[in-house]
């Protein structure tokens, strides 16, 4: 076909009519950020709001309790040993008489820290080497998971008596020490994931886009191993508190006068039988504080993960 | 006088027992599994921790010589007698002979004295078990309570002879002589020690160093033999069909159930599952004692409980520092609030139950039985004394000023407990701060070998003798456990409490004895580099239907002539 | 295949020798004197003859190479010095095997009960049993263990009379421990097997086989459960690696012979080959649970090829 080139144009053949028919696309609405989005659906889930809320009010009764009881946590008086919770002791004395609120309180300082501060640096420690583990592969691969195998393989216990002995015994050298070995359990996972990952379209597509790796794994493996590693994290987070009344138990825990919520838990089982209420106080806390972490973590998985998307 | 150590020894508490055999009977409604009739003839005991070897010379915990006793037998055994002191009588060997300067000892064998394979018991038997103790390769961790007594075991134990040199030899198959370095009054006693008990040289040799670990490795002459060992949970014994005096062994099965939690004891034995065990826990105590299934026995023990002072501090340098910690907190209270009670406050290292010669030292001591309470009456305010000896070391008047690190000889909930006691107690009655350092018990060991602590807690036992020498030679500068190296007590009171104590290590004469204790025993009071804090007690329950089990802190029970009765 | 194996073979050999010399050095830096754990009251000069004996006067380097002579050439893990004659080859014949037998029924028990639990969550999603079963998961794990074992032995075996309190050698004992080992890990497997269910019912086959008109029954057994467990799968290896080295708590709570309090107190008594041998001995185990976890991923998992993650 022969093209007309005779065809000319005068300036007043043309017209402006602005963009009108172009406003159509426009999104009107303020756009959505994908964490108001979270937010979102996490406010919708009545249980981990609940969840929400009760661990906030677990975190300001352990920070204000001790002030508003107004006693001591370590004071002893055997003139009020095992008194039930009344209105004074509010969850009774221990049997060298020490309120056990005001304990309860202070060790749960301790466990809380412990838990979130451990649970973080295996975190930002696994997840990072776990997701370069999983994407890269190969050489990188193999190197990270001998590591991982060395390092969780290396006696832990002996880990936690030479830390305490080299640093003392304080709350920075427990979590030290438990995190030392922790983090690989969820480097483990997270390669899993990411290598389950990484063959799928989105990513090939966002590699044939020349997208760099970093940019592969933080934007489009890690957020969908988002669900998993929060399952992972408040799972860990009691785990971390049990792992210190462990060693609370076998006598390599906090050191006294300080106190934990394990190591009151260790105390206080001896005396299950006779004043079970001594025992419950600390199990409480434990469980509301674990229960609530996990309901949070349920809430967060729906809310985050993209597939789980309702 | 024996009278009086009997009556102090079995302070038998019979609530349970009073009201058992007031009823009669037992009440229908109980049911326990453990609970077997007269018939059956099988007996538990109950023990806290399992034996870490069943190898004679090798036996060092109360759990391995416990365990190991009814295997092996000695040359002599023990017995209490009707009126409950301890007796020799006779064991491997039938009787025995001593030289007119008594430093030749010649022992008869039992001529029917077997292994449990049935071979008998012969004179080398003996003279190689004993070779055992003192060899320096095997390195027994025991046998240097004999190495003074039989000639030329120092040198063989320490590689300096051969052992053909040891003080024993085999007269013939079934006589042996000891000869010894000096008459010694203890000797004979050593003899029913488990490291001094008689293995088979034959099966040894066989089993190499795996002798005594297992079920298989593991063969004695005495009343029981092992035949299984779960090893952290339990071990079943029966009897030696060999044994030379089986006539007298009557059960027909024992089993030994390692239980270290005290609750879980307490359980099982309201639940009758266990015939013998020490508890001792307040609250359990009185539950299970309202059973009336269990007949409690009481005995105070020979071992003391102690704090350590590093004298090489500063800031303990000063005897009057030391003092004032030694006075600044209240025994007793620390006895019923810490322990509920269970133990006995101590103001003196020696425990109620040590003798000198025949008489009981709280007869015989006078003012210095309970020694700290005389030096208290001379410094009625410790926190006083405290600021006084703080001048005089250079550091102020101000007790705030003066931390003291508390290094805690384990970290049991027990140990925490009383340390956080402690603290409160010094630091309110002396204006002190002590700061608490848990520690592993046998890391705590190995820093008061270093020297690397302030103030640390130390406890000594004797399962043997009650000789107050006993614990006072601990504290004498050059060879006392607690002496010069860990301790550092230096100066002139130091110098005469090792003069007294070197001495009373050398003669027997009772006389001369208590006057160097009564010498001795103010000197480390008061200058206090350590200071005593209580006195321990066994705590037995037996079943009702147990008859012939005795109770002392130094037997160790071989299981001959108990039995189980119908009721 | 056979080049993956052996490519991985040759890397467990170089993780143990990392894993036993970094072990012993850290060992031989733990505070504790071996020897004051065997015997506490003993005369220096006695000590003296003891510290010879078990070479603890030997420099570091040198009782290092004796262990590993003695482990390459007669297969021996280290020899006890508190408790004589003892060895770790003949703990792990007795205590492991207990230990061992009460962890695989405990996991047994796990990964059913987790698994079910799990997929009846993630089915009725939101649904008053999903929040049922959640509460009640994490109610099991929320107890620490010692609590949790004082507690079923006082309301089980001491007021209900139904098991014995403690104890071992019949079919009877296994009840309190295995219960005390199997209920609080069930929330794990619950928690992970929920997760991935919702994540396969997203999935573009669910929809397709619902939309062919596949009955229920066939769609959650053949297509939801069959993809659902994979990430569940890949955890049990490592779970059964552990069975090994057995819980102190719960076997010193209930009397039970095995591998966890050896552990404990090998640790506590500074005993150190005894330490070491365990500690080889459970990376052993380790390093072979995640072999197969890998093996595992690729099998149940055809995206993910073996070659492809060894290459």
């Amino acid at each position: 076909m022969e093209l007309n080139n005779n065809i000319t144009f005068a300036e007043d053949d043309f017209e402006v009519i602005g963009t009108k028919g172009l406003d159509a696309e426009k999104i009107s609405k303020p756009s959505v950020t994908f964490w108001s989005d979270v937010w979102r659906r996490f406010r919708a889930n009545k249980l981990s709001m609940l969840g929400l809320v009760i661990l906030i009010l677990v975190v300001i009764m352990v920070c204000f309790g001790p002030f508003i009881s107004g006693k001591d946590y370590q004071f002893i008086d055997y003139s009020i040993k095992n008194l039930r919770p009344n209105g004074t002791y509010w969850f009774g004395t221990d049997e060298m008489g020490r309120d056990i609120f005001t304990r309860v309180c202070y060790g749960g300082r301790i466990s809380i820290i412990i838990g979130i501060a451990c649970t973080l640096v295996s975190f930002l420690i696994g997840s990072s080497l776990g997701g370069v583990a999983g994407y890269l592969g190969g050489k990188v691969d193999d190197f990270i998971m001998r590591v991982i195998e060395i390092i969780s393989s290396i006696p832990y216990l002996v880990l936690v008596v030479i830390l305490s002995f080299v640093l003392g015994r304080s709350m920075f050298s427990l979590v030290f020490a438990m995190t030392i070995t922790a983090w690989t359990g969820t480097a483990r996972m997270v390669r899993g994931q990411v290598m389950q990952l990484k063959g799928q379209d989105f990513v090939s597509a966002a590699i044939a886009l020349g997208s760099s790796p970093s940019r592969i794994i933080v934007k489009h493996l890690l957020p969908n191993t988002l669900g998993i590693i929060i399952v992972n994290l408040t799972l860990s987070i009691p785990n971390f508190i049990f792992s210190e009344s462990f060693l609370s138990y076998i006598g390599l825990g906090v050191q006294p006068p300080e106190t934990s919520w394990g190591a009151l838990a260790s105390l206080y089982q001896t005396r299950l039988m006779f004043d079970p209420y001594q025992l419950f106080f600390p199990c409480l806390m434990i469980v509301l504080t674990v229960l609530s972490f996990h309901l949070i973590g349920d809430g967060l998985t729906d809310a985050l993960d993209p597939k789980l998307r309702k | 006088m024996k009278k009086k150590l009997l009556s102090l020894l079995l302070v038998t508490a019979m609530t349970g027992a009073v009201a058992l055999t007031g009823c009669g009977g037992k009440d229908a409604g109980e049911g326990g599994s453990g609970e077997g009739g007269a018939g059956d003839q099988e007996v538990i005991f109950q023990l806290t921790a399992d034996a870490a070897t069943l190898d004679t010379i090798q036996t060092s915990t109360m759990a391995d010589q416990r365990s190991a006793a009814p295997i092996y037998e000695g040359l002599l055994r023990r017995q209490l007698d009707d009126e409950g002191n301890l007796i020799l009588v006779p064991g491997a060997a039938e009787s025995y002979d001593v030289n007119d300067d008594e430093t030749v000892y010649t022992f008869h064998l039992q001529p029917e004295g077997k292994f449990s394979d049935g071979t008998p018991v012969t004179a080398d038997d003996v003279v190689y078990s004993w070779r055992r103790a003192f060899d320096p390769d095997l390195a027994s961790p025991q046998s240097w309570q004999l190495q003074d007594m039989v000639l030329n075991a120092k040198e063989c134990f320490e590689g300096e002879k051969p052992l053909e040199e040891l003080g024993i030899k085999a007269v013939d198959e079934k006589t042996v002589e000891v000869t010894l370095t000096s008459p010694n009054p203890n000797f004979l006693t050593v003899l029913t020690f488990p490291f001094a008990r008689i293995v088979s040289k034959e099966f040894v040799e066989s089993k190499g160093n795996k002798f005594g670990s297992s079920v298989d490795d593991i063969m004695g002459s005495g009343p029981f033999k092992l035949v299984q060992w779960d090893t952290g949970s339990s071990m079943v014994f029966e009897p030696n069909e060999n044994y030379w005096d089986k006539e007298n062994v009557h059960l027909k099965k024992l089993t030994l159930q390692v239980v270290a939690e005290a609750s879980t004891l307490a359980q099982a034995l309201m639940g009758k599952e266990i015939d013998i065990a020490e508890l001792n826990d307040t609250d359990w105590n009185d539950q299970v004692d309202a059973l009336g299934y269990y007949e409690v026995t009481e005995v105070p023990q020979m071992s003391t409980y102690f704090f350590v002072f590093n004298c090489d501090k500063p800031q303990l340098n000063n005897w009057k520092i030391r003092l004032a910690l030694a006075l600044g907190f209240d025994r007793e209270k620390y006895n019923d609030e810490v322990f509920d009670g269970k133990y006995i406050p101590a103001y003196s290292f020696l425990p109620p139950i040590s003798t000198v010669g025949d008489e009981l030292w709280t007869d015989v001591g006078g003012d210095s039985v309970d020694g700290l309470k005389t030096i208290a009456e001379k410094y009625p305010d410790p926190k006083a004394l405290l600021i006084e000896g703080m001048k005089e070391a250079g550091l102020g008047e101000d007790p705030s000023a003066l931390t003291i690190k508390y290094t805690t000889l384990g970290t049991t909930e027990i140990v925490k407990k009383s340390a956080e006691w402690m603290k409160q107690e010094l630091e309110s009655n002396l204006g002190i701060n002590l700061s608490i350092e848990l520690t592993e018990w046998n890391v705590a060991y190995d820093l008061i070998d270093a020297s690397d602590y302030e103030m640390a807690f130390g406890g000594w036992n004797v399962d043997s003798g009650t000789e107050p020498m006993r614990f006072l030679k601990l504290f004498e500068q050059t060879e006392g456990y607690y002496g010069g190296e860990k301790v550092h007590w230096t100066g002139e009171k130091s110098e005469e409490y090792s003069k007294y104590a070197i001495e009373m290590q050398q003669i027997f004469d009772p006389d001369r004895l208590l006057e160097l204790y009564k010498l001795a025993e103010p000197l480390v009071l008061e200058e206090a580099p350590v200071t005593p804090v209580y006195f321990t007690k066994q705590r037995t329950l037996i079943a009702n239907n147990i008859e012939g089990y005795q109770v002392h802190p130094f037997l160790l029970q071989d299981f001959v002539g108990v039995k189980k009765t119908a009721e | 295949m056979g080049k993956f194996i052996l490519k991985r073979f040759v890397y467990a050999v170089i993780s143990l020798v990392i894993i036993a010399t970094v072990s012993f050095f850290l060992i031989c830096m733990k505070p504790g004197d071996p020897i004051a754990a065997k015997v506490s009251q003993l005369p220096e000069s006695s000590r003296k003859v003891l510290v010879v004996k078990y070479g603890l006067d030997q420099p570091m380097f040198t009782r290092f190479t004796e262990y590993m002579k003695g482990l390459i050439t007669e297969g021996n893990l280290g020899d006890s010095i508190v408790y004589e004659g003892r060895n770790v080859n003949m703990m792990l014949k007795t205590s492991a095997v207990v230990s061992a037998k009460i962890g695989l029924m405990a996991i047994a028990i796990q990964v059913i009960a987790g698994v079910l639990l799990g997929m009846i969550q993630a089915l009725y999603r939101g649904k008053l049993s999903d929040q049922v079963i959640r509460v009640l998961v994490v109610l099991a794990i929320c107890i620490p263990s010692f609590v949790f074992c004082a507690l079923l032995q006082y309301f089980i075996g001491f007021k209900g009379q139904i098991t014995p309190i403690m104890g071992w050698g019949k079919p009877v004992h296994y009840i309190l421990p295995v219960a005390a080992y199997a209920i609080p890990g069930i929330a794990t497997y619950c928690k992970y097997m929920r997760t991935s269910t919702i994540g396969v019912l997203g999935e573009d086959y669910i929809l397709t086989a619902t939309a062919k008109g596949c009955s229920q029954t066939r769609l959650v057994f053949k297509h939801i459960f069959r993809n659902a467990i994979l990430p569940v799968v890949t955890m049990v290896p490592v779970a059964i690696s552990n069975v090994f080295a057995g819980s102190m708590v719960i076997e010193k709570f209930f009397s039970i012979p095995g591998m966890g309090q050896h552990y404990v107190k090998a640790v506590s008594d500074s005993d150190p080959y005894m330490i070491l041998g365990m500690a080889i001995f459970f990376a052993c185990t380790y390093i072979i649970s995640l072999f197969f976890v890998d093996i595992l991923y690729g099998l149940v998992d055809p995206r993910i090829r073996v070659a492809k993650s060894a290459d």
